[in-house]
């Protein structure tokens, strides 16, 4: 039996009326007064389906490698592990294991599953651009600079995508900060 | 619309504050994209992205909910303008009377644009498991334009799933 998921109203949480679902005009909430609108999709009557795993019940058919009672369905597109209906764990078409799924996300090789990421390249050109402001500070900031963008030069950046032009020209402007200091150090010594 | 790559922008900009609003939290700039399959939600920082995927076949709602910030924000640099400009009325010195009818002026070009940018509301969108804020739709007309574009893509997404009540019921009569 489907069980219709309730949409509510974002400031007093009351249940929104399927009346005035889809409705233009924004229609005050019955409950705060405030105006709401609710625009809705067939996935909200999408019957929820529950999962169970069949037992084995012949000798000689697979089961599961997580459950050895349970009847595999199908392999693990990454491990090949047999796995019944509780373990297949569906992304978007592709079937895992949770341990796979596990793994793949964590070394960040579910593409789908990756949630964060951290922008060196705006890193390395912070660090090579903020501190000529102060002059002194480049001491400090160009080597972070240049650390920055070779060791994190293959890192993913943004997830819209980009060139590595921030990297290149924190490179080129750490790299000319340092060989400015390293001009003084050796003038100062030639003195 | 700026395409990068897979995904298309969408219209609409705002922040979210994590943690404390003032104290101890930190401000993320929330952006909308459109992808082939999903909408990316996309909180980021200066140094780092953080994002949430919405699949159109997982989509079961968006809610929108008309606030009143802009009228507080119309109500706060009118008085501000007002009270400065008033001051310009007392003041002598001339140098402080420019200095009056210059902070005056920002106040009220900030209410001007206050005000043409129109109502503000809170945009959700409804999965299974979560309903999360899409930060980057603050303003009714922008979080309109939006929804009026995202909707027929999650339709044709759906396609198949049957619906017992017809998507679109006509307004009622006034």
């Amino acid at each position: 039996m489907s069980q219709i998921q309730l949409v509510t109203c974002s400031k007093c949480r009351a249940a929104i009326p399927p009346d005035i679902f889809n409705l233009e005009p924004l229609t005050p909430c019955l409950s705060c007064g405030n105006p709401i609108g609710a625009f809705i999709f067939p996935a909200l009557y999408r019957e929820q389906k529950m999962v169970s795993a069949e037992r084995v019940m012949l000798e000689g058919e697979a089961g599961c490698f997580y459950h050895p009672e349970k009847k595999a369905i199908l392999p693990c597109e990454s491990c090949g592990r047999f796995l019944c209906a509780l373990c297949d764990v569906d992304l978007n078409g592709q079937h895992l294991c949770p341990n796979c799924l596990d793994t793949g996300k964590k070394k960040g090789k579910l593409k789908s599953l990756e949630n964060r990421r951290v922008l060196y390249d705006r890193i390395a050109l912070t660090a090579a651009i903020v501190p000529m402001l102060f002059i002194w500070t480049t001491i400090i900031g160009a080597p972070i600079a240049l650390y920055v963008a070779i060791r994190y030069w293959k890192a993913p950046g943004s997830i819209l995508g980009g060139s590595k032009i921030r990297f290149v020209i924190a490179i080129i402007l750490a790299s000319m900060q340092i060989l400015a200091w390293l001009g003084i150090l050796v003038y100062a010594l030639v003195k | 619309m700026a395409k990068t790559h897979e995904y298309k922008k969408l219209a609409g900009r705002g922040t979210r504050f994590e943690g404390g609003r003032f104290i101890a939290g930190y401000r993320l700039r929330a952006t909308l994209w459109l992808g082939l399959d999903h909408l990316l939600l996309i909180l980021s920082t200066s140094f780092n992205q953080e994002f949430k995927r919405f699949y159109f076949k997982d989509i079961q709602a968006f809610t929108l909910r008309q606030t009143k910030r802009a009228f507080a924000w119309n109500v706060i640099l009118g008085v501000l303008a007002g009270i400065f400009f008033f001051f310009t009325i007392l003041i002598k010195n001339q140098v402080a009377w420019w200095i009056f009818i210059g902070v005056g002026t920002i106040f009220a070009i900030s209410l001007l644009i206050n005000f043409l940018l129109g109502p503000t509301c809170i945009t959700q969108i409804k999965t299974a498991v979560q309903t999360e804020e899409l930060s980057s739709l603050k303003r009714l007309r922008t979080a309109r334009k939006v929804l009026h574009q995202l909707r027929p893509i999650v339709e044709q997404a759906q396609n198949g799933v049957t619906a017992p009540t017809p998507l679109l019921v006509p307004s009622p009569p006034t």
